[in-house]
Order: structure tokens, then sequence, then C-alpha cells
């Protein structure tokens, strides 16, 4: 698929601060693109120059096969939700929608009905006549989508769209947003430090650290297959050990010496060399617990159950092996109560399949 | 809060009461100082002089007949547009300066503040003698203008109408430009963006979002220098000439060389009249106002920029 929108080596310094450190990406017609990271990390400063309200220090901004670079944001065809909203205080609903198309210089008619309708699509029609300070958080939030989506932009950027509402109305907006997306199809720019909202909203994600991008993928790419250990522990939870490759194997696995817990076969995605150092990333879920010693082909240990939190649909366990404290979840598909479960101080097997295991180099790759 | 919720909450609550009483010290202040002399003014202004200087025990109208001859009309006039313009030129120079100061670094703004105040730590009228200075035919002003041909040989700076509105903008300013940057320190710049990122060029961002977003600071602002400048007789009477002459003057003139108090008053009067009646009408409508501007623009299909 061709690039819609492409950002190409930018770089941003704020003083001594260089808070962009080379951003190459594309974003293709028509999707959700997240760029998730921790505050700090140069997100919000890449929508903002993708927006046109600063000039990178270097690189260039390309829109529909047009570079934009030095295009003040008023004549991008690009159209922003603000973090806080931005509405304008002194306007009502309907004026503050309709401020792009007066703006643009459209007869009165034709804006009232382009209005309309986008009321309609954020179902805010009684509200028209309300000034924004009178409408709740998540109601200000459908209108700045709206004032945005009303002037038919190329690209929507959404800075941390949720960020001040609850975790309902979060979790409500997060399928307003998504439907809202399907009914218009525009490409969306979403930026967020909230990992969930990425995952569940993306079609891609890129994932930012420190000014730099670690990996852009698909969620489940990003969630499944992390490129470094920060990818790895920033989305989701995640055990990390410390290990050293070890005997290459057929195919695409090598043995991998977790120190103290053992050699297993793990699957090496990374081609990487025997003799080399490596973090091994096992998500909680991948492991699961035995009683004895699992008589497949899974790699286990012996570890002690120290901890136990039950959360209803799923049960966390902590389980201690060597110098190691290992975090679990289970799943319980089935009733709860009709198995015996492991308890405090039970000596346990820990098992994982060989397939569930991410080596990351020592020195992640830029 | 409705007037009902209110007036609920005075019957429950003592609260009311005692914030009825913590008013007390300023309302007595007010009545004293304010409401008094005011009330003093007006009907002095009704009284007949005597030939001493001081008030007849008589009752009058003629005073009152007397302030309303063509001549003072004139003076009344040229007051209202000496002021409108003083307010005008402030606000042009104010809201630019307001706007600037509230988009610098916090920790150089305090410093600009301190900039525009510090021109009040002098005397006021040590002030208006380095303008007399300053704008004298040999002055340095206007013998740089000369040199650098910006005015004619027959253009003089002081002692005219020109003189008193420079030298009134110069004492207003500072009350202009404070007001306004309270209120763009308050404003959210990311009004301004959303603005221009909705297609808005930057003068038209500047025009539809932020000014009617400062609107209490230009208001308040309107209000401390264009009160004053109606009331000003200093300025006129040392920078300004024969054709410079304000109502403060005359006031000033009947007060104290004429020695005709109840005309002095009667002036006086008329003056706070011109002055209370419109800002009086103004803060009781100012909603209504803007509604009826807003309907007025809305029906006349407002889709200029």
């Amino acid at each position: 698929m061709q690039d819609f929108f492409e950002l190409k080596n930018i770089v941003k310094s704020f003083g001594e601060n260089r808070v962009v450190k080379g951003a190459n990406f594309g974003v293709r017609c028509g999707e959700v693109f997240s760029l998730l990271g921790p505050s700090g990390c140069g997100k919000t400063t890449i929508l903002r120059i993708a927006g046109g309200f600063e000039d990178p220090d270097s690189g260039s901004v390309h829109l529909d096969g047009k570079d934009i670079t030095d295009m003040p944001p008023n004549k991008r065809k690009i159209n922003t939700v603000f973090q806080n909203y931005a509405l304008f205080p002194h306007m009502t609903v309907y004026d503050n929608i309709a401020f792009g198309p007066r703006t643009a210089g459209m007869e009165e008619k034709k804006v009232a009905e382009m209005v309309d309708e986008m009321l309609k699509m954020i179902r805010l029609e009684a509200h028209a006549a309300s000034k924004p300070d009178t409408i709740s958080g998540g109601q200000k939030q459908r209108v700045a989508i709206a004032r945005a989506l009303i002037n038919q932009p190329k690209l929507l950027l959404l800075d941390e769209p949720l960020a001040a509402l609850d975790l309902k109305l979060r979790q409500y907006m997060l399928l307003e947003l998504d439907r809202i997306h399907d009914e218009v199809g525009t490409t969306f720019i979403y930026v967020t430090h909230d990992q969930s909202e990425a995952m569940s909203l993306s079609d891609r994600i890129a994932v930012m650290n420190n000014g730099v991008i670690e990996q852009i993928g698909t969620p489940a790419e990003i969630y499944e297959n992390p490129r470094t250990k920060f990818v790895a522990s920033f989305i989701g939870d995640t055990n990390f050990f410390n290990a050293k490759v070890g005997e290459l194997l057929d195919g695409e696995y090598c043995k991998v010496d977790m120190f103290g817990l053992g050699e297993f076969p793990s699957y090496n995605e990374h081609k990487l060399n025997a003799g080399a150092k490596v973090t091994v990333s096992i998500r909680p879920e991948k492991f699961r617990i035995f009683d004895k010693k699992p008589e497949t082909d899974l790699n286990s240990f012996e570890a002690e159950v120290i901890d136990i939190v039950y959360q209803g649909a799923q049960t966390r366990y902590w389980v201690k092996a060597k110098d190691h404290r290992i975090n679990i979840v289970t799943q319980h598909n089935r009733c709860y109560l009709d198995y015996k479960q492991p308890t405090w101080g039970d000596k346990v097997w820990v098992a994982w399949h060989r397939d569930d295991v991410t080596t990351l180099p020592e020195e992640s790759p830029h | 809060m409705n007037s009902q919720q209110k007036s609920e909450k005075h019957i429950r609550g003592g609260s009311t009461v005692a914030e009825y009483l913590l008013t007390i010290p300023s309302f007595v202040w007010l009545c004293i100082f304010f409401l008094v002399p005011t009330i003093l003014v007006f009907a002095i202004a009704f009284r007949t002089a005597d030939p001493f200087g001081g008030i007849d025990s008589g009752w009058t109208l003629e005073t009152i007949a007397n302030v309303l001859r063509a001549d003072y009309v004139s003076v009344f006039w040229r007051t209202i547009w000496v002021s409108c313009v003083v307010t005008a030129i402030c606000l042009l120079l104010g809201i630019p300066v307001g706007y600037w100061i509230a988009q610098q670094n916090p920790k150089y703004r305090y410093w600009y503040l301190l900039a525009v105040i510090i021109p009040l730590w002098t005397n006021f009228l040590i002030r208006i003698f380095a303008w007399r200075v300053l704008l004298h035919p040999e002055g340095f002003l206007r013998r740089t203008l000369l040199w650098l041909g910006l005015i004619p040989e027959d253009l003089f700076l002081l002692n005219n109408m020109g003189a008193v509105i420079i030298v009134t903008v110069y004492t207003c300013l500072p009350f202009a430009i404070l007001p306004i940057y309270a209120a763009a320190e308050k404003f959210n710049f990311s009004l301004i963006e959303a603005a221009r990122d909705l297609g808005a060029s930057r003068f038209y961002a500047f025009r539809s979002i932020f000014l009617p977003g400062i609107k209490r600071g230009i208001i308040t602002a309107i209000l401390v220098v264009f009160i004053p400048a109606m009331g000003s007789y200093a300025i006129p009477d040392l920078v300004g000439g024969a054709d410079g002459e304000l109502l403060g003057n005359k006031i000033a003139i009947r007060a104290s060389a004429n020695r005709n108090l109840p005309e002095a008053a009667a002036l006086a009067a008329l003056l706070s009249l011109i002055i209370t009646v419109p800002v009086l009408v103004a803060f009781l409508k100012q909603k209504r106002v803007f509604r009826i501007i807003t309907n007025l623009r809305r029906s006349a299909g407002d889709s200029t920029k």
C-alpha cells in the first residue's frame, strides 16, 4: 500500500534538548496509526510537526505526495483534536463546529447543512446552542472531533484525546472513535501514552521512547513480537531473564541458558549467534502451572508460589525460582471453584512453549 | 445562582448576614468619601453664588441652563472626542503589548510588567513637564523630526490638541496594558492554534478568538482610560493650547479663578452624568447587547471572515 502521509528523518530540538531524533514513518490512507510512548518521548512534538505548529530542524513532511514541510497550519488539509479540546469558550457548540467552514468563506446555508450532519454524527443535536462550559467532558470531546472533521481533512491528528476522561467514559469514547472512523474513513494519527487505547483502536502502532521510534507494527506484532526490551516492557506485562545463547538448533531455534534455571530450546527470531548475551522476555499469560513436571516438549522449571492475586477473570501468581520472581497469569476459562488451585508455598512446575519466547539482543537495535 | 436560590440561602443561613456585616466598612467609606460629595456637588449646582466666591442660600435653575449654552457644548464634545481618541489609541497599543507580554517566558514577564509600571513611580506633574521639554519647539523630538524631514517647518508639537492626546495616552497606557495583560495571561493560547488549525489566518485568529477571549480586560481598560481622560485637566492645562481646553479646565477655572462654585458644580455634575449613565447602561445591558449583536450578525448571514 502507498504511504499517504510520510515523515522523513525528522529531527527537532528545544534548546539543548533533542526531543525527536530522526523519526521516519509512513501512514497509509484510511488507517488509524498510533504514536505510543511514555510522556516526554517526543510523540506530541511529532504530532505538532505534522500539524504545522512546530518546524522540524531537519527532515520533511509529505501529505498525499506533496511536501508540506513549510506550509502553515491553516493551509494544510490536516485537522487536529487538541488534548484539552480547545473549544472556543465564547461560541456555542454550533458555532464551534461551524468555525472551519465559515472561515473558508462558505455560505451560511451550506454551513448549516454540514453542521447539522456533524451534530447528528456525534449525537449532540440537542446541545447545538450550548456553550462548551455547560457540556460534559465526553461531549466536549465529540464536539472537538466534529469541529475538526467538518473540514473533511485528509488527515486527522488526535493528541491524547481521551486522557482527560474517566475510565468508563474513555471506554465508551474509544468505541465512539472507532465508529466515527468507520463512518468517515479519514486517516487518523492518534497520540497516546495508554497502550490499551492504542491496541484497541489502531491498525498500526509506532512505539516511541526517548525521541526514537523503536518499533512500528500491528498491535499483535508489537505485543507478540517486540523488537526491543523497551517495547516488550512498555506494551503489556512481561518477565525478563538475563540469558546467553547456547547451541544453535535445527530451524529457527537455539538453546538459551537462563542463568540458574537451566538451558531451554527457544525461538531465535533475531538469528543470534551462539554465545550472544540476550534478554529473554516471556509474557505472564504464556506460562502454565503444573503440579508435576509436564511430560511434554514444554520447557519447564520448578518454583514456589509466593503470592496470589485473584482478579475474577484471571489469577495472577508470583512464583520464585532461584533468584527470579516470575509473574504468571492464568485465565479462568472454566469454573474456578471446580479445580484445585495452587496455594501459597506450593511447589509447582512452571512451563512454557519454545515459540512463546522472545529473545532480545542485549544491545537493542534502533 | 438564580434569585430564588439566593433568597432561600438568605433565609436559611446566617452566613449572608455575616457577609453583609463584612461589607459595612467599605460601604461606609464609599458613602462618606464618594456618595456624599457627589450629592453635594449635584446640590450645589442648584444654589446661587454669592459675590465672595461662596454659596448663597437661594435655589436656582439658572446655572444649569447656563452650562447648556453653546460654547460649553463644544467643550463637552471636544472632551468626549479627545477621550475617545485617547481610549482608542491606548487599546491599539495596549492590546498588542498585553498579548506579547502574556506570551513571554514567565521568568521575564514580570520584568516587562515592571517596565510598564516604573514610570508611575515618578510624580505625575514631573512626567508632564518632561513631555513639555520633549515636545518644546526647540526640543529634541521636534528638532530630530525636522532634521529627518518627517514634519513640515510650521508644525509645532506643544500647546495644541495633539500634545494633549499624546501625553494623555502616555499617562493612561499603563492602566490599559495591565487589565489587558491580566486577561491575556489567563487566555488559553492553544485556542489560537485551534483556530489556525481550522484554517484561520494569524490575524483572523487574533480577531475572532483572542479579542473575544479577553473581552473583560478590554472593557476594564476602556473604563480606566476613558473615565480619567474625561476628567483630565492638568495635562491640557500644561501641554494644551487655547484650542486644547477640556471640561476639566473649565471646571477648574470656574472653581478657582472665577470663584463661581455653582457653575463649577453644575459642570462637574454634568460630567459625572455623561460618564455614569452610559457605563451603568452598558453594565446592565452588557449581556443583552452582546446577544443582540450576535443575532444581528447571524441574521445578516455573517459568513465573512
